[in-house]
């Protein structure tokens, strides 16, 4: 590790080829992975743009990031959650417009819940057919995206082939609650688990799963 | 690139004013300058194996933060699609109502929310961004008329007509009165003017 890592280059440190000096503009030299310079230095290439162009633009960006209270990460992670979703048919709506139709659906006492079921079981396949490794793994991270307006949301394996699906909101109307928990019975049926224990109440949800459903 | 750190290093060139500035961040965060860099470093390959740019995911994620804090939630489209195609015939004019209301709305968080930019143009790229069953959006301003035109591959007809109020909806409350408009499934046109100022006032004091 280094422990000086910059140094002051003044005006008269190596420029870029084809790069425009300000002379205005005091440069510094920071010191970083050897891979990962060589990685970044191709990348501009083939972006034709210079490395200290590449850097400079990475560089703007952390410190838009940082002044927002995030790291990059964080938002390199939040756009594949989304883009994920995105990817598996996901849309975004306006929440109370949904829980409108919802209520609409409840009230007439129209089956809307087998399409959520059956769409429930279709991205449990879908999850199973990405990481067929680990399809609830896949499902657990797929599901940052879904929560995104729940407070509380958590799948725990419990040992002994037994799951635990956990999901608070408290603006969640009734009719809303139900079909979620629905649409995830769904799901973790199309993983392979078969649902043992269920409670449902006005936002809140607790599903209880032992391995074996239709997917397994 | 330089030479000239030590083994398995690199120095590159940057702006000493951005530098001083992640200092500060590194600082903050408890962590060395070199993990601080060689982290970004490693953000910016992440992202290009993700086929996008750094600056690129955040201004996404501005967008999404937007969106997030107007109560907007993910859902499958599928099943919202069911849900819509069941009631649209019988609760028609309601449910347009109730999307018209819902866009007023949210125009108005944009205005209250977008002090210092063009509430027009960050609908466009909320749109462009968070409509995810659009193929296409475009939005063009001038002398006061905006032209809107929305085309999606995907949206049924029902979804179709009720995106167009949830539009009239948001320009109504971002000062616009409709002045044509268009829709087929899938494709919407519509042609807003700009409200006069006086009588945005009228409408104000009558409310």
């Amino acid at each position: 590790m280094l422990s000086i890592n910059f140094r002051d280059e003044g005006l008269s440190g190596i420029e870029e080829p084809g790069l425009m000096v300000n002379s205005d503009v005091k440069r510094k030299l920071i010191a970083a992975r050897e891979d990962l310079v060589e990685k970044i230095d191709k990348m501009a290439k083939r972006r034709r743009l210079s490395l200290y162009g590449l850097v400079n633009e990475l560089l703007e960006q952390a410190v838009r990031v940082d002044a927002m209270g995030l790291t990059l990460k964080e938002i390199v992670d939040q756009h594949g959650v989304l883009e994920a979703a995105r990817k598996a048919g996901f849309t975004i709506t306006i929440e109370s417009l949904l829980y409108d139709v919802v209520e609409r659906a409840f009230k007439s006492g129209r089956r809307v819940a087998k399409k959520w079921y059956e769409t429930g079981q279709w991205y449990g396949k879908y999850y199973s057919a990405r990481q067929p490794e680990d399809p609830l793994d896949a499902f657990k991270k797929a599901v940052a995206a879904l929560t995104w307006n729940v407070s509380e949301f958590d799948i725990a394996d419990e040992g002994g082939g037994k799951v635990t699906v956990r999901c608070v909101s408290p603006r969640f109307p009734l009719s809303y609650t139900e079909l979620l928990s629905t649409f995830l019975e769904g799901t973790l049926d199309g993983l392979g688990y078969e649902c043992i224990a269920k409670d449902v109440f006005m936002g809140v949800i607790k599903l209880t799963f032992k391995r074996g459903g239709e997917g397994g | 690139m330089a030479k000239g750190a030590s083994k398995g290093a690199k120095l590159i060139r940057v702006p000493g004013e951005l530098v001083s500035m992640l200092m500060e961040a590194a600082n903050r965060e408890g962590r060395t300058f070199y993990d601080y860099t060689v982290e970004a470093l490693e953000q910016m390959l992440k992202a290009h194996e993700m086929k996008q740019s750094l600056k690129k995911m955040v201004e996404f994620y501005e967008l999404m933060e937007i969106q997030r804090q107007a109560r907007l939630a993910l859902t499958p489209m599928d099943a919202l699609n069911c849900l819509i195609a069941r009631h649209y015939s019988e609760d028609k004019e309601a449910l347009q109502q109730k999307w018209y209301e819902s866009g007023e709305w949210y125009g108005k968080y944009l205005v209250v929310r977008l002090r210092d930019q063009d509430p027009v143009d960050v609908f466009k790229r909320l749109l462009a961004a968070s409509r995810w069953d659009l193929d296409e959006v475009s939005v063009s301003k001038s002398d006061g008329a905006v032209q809107l035109r929305c085309v999606s591959f995907l949206l049924p007809l029902e979804n179709t007509e009720l995106l167009m109020r949830f539009l009239e909806g948001v320009m109504h409350s971002l000062g616009y009165e409709v002045r044509k408009r268009e829709c087929m499934k899938g494709v919407i046109t519509m042609e807003f003017e700009e409200r006069e100022k006086g009588k945005e006032g009228e409408e104000a004091k009558a409310e």
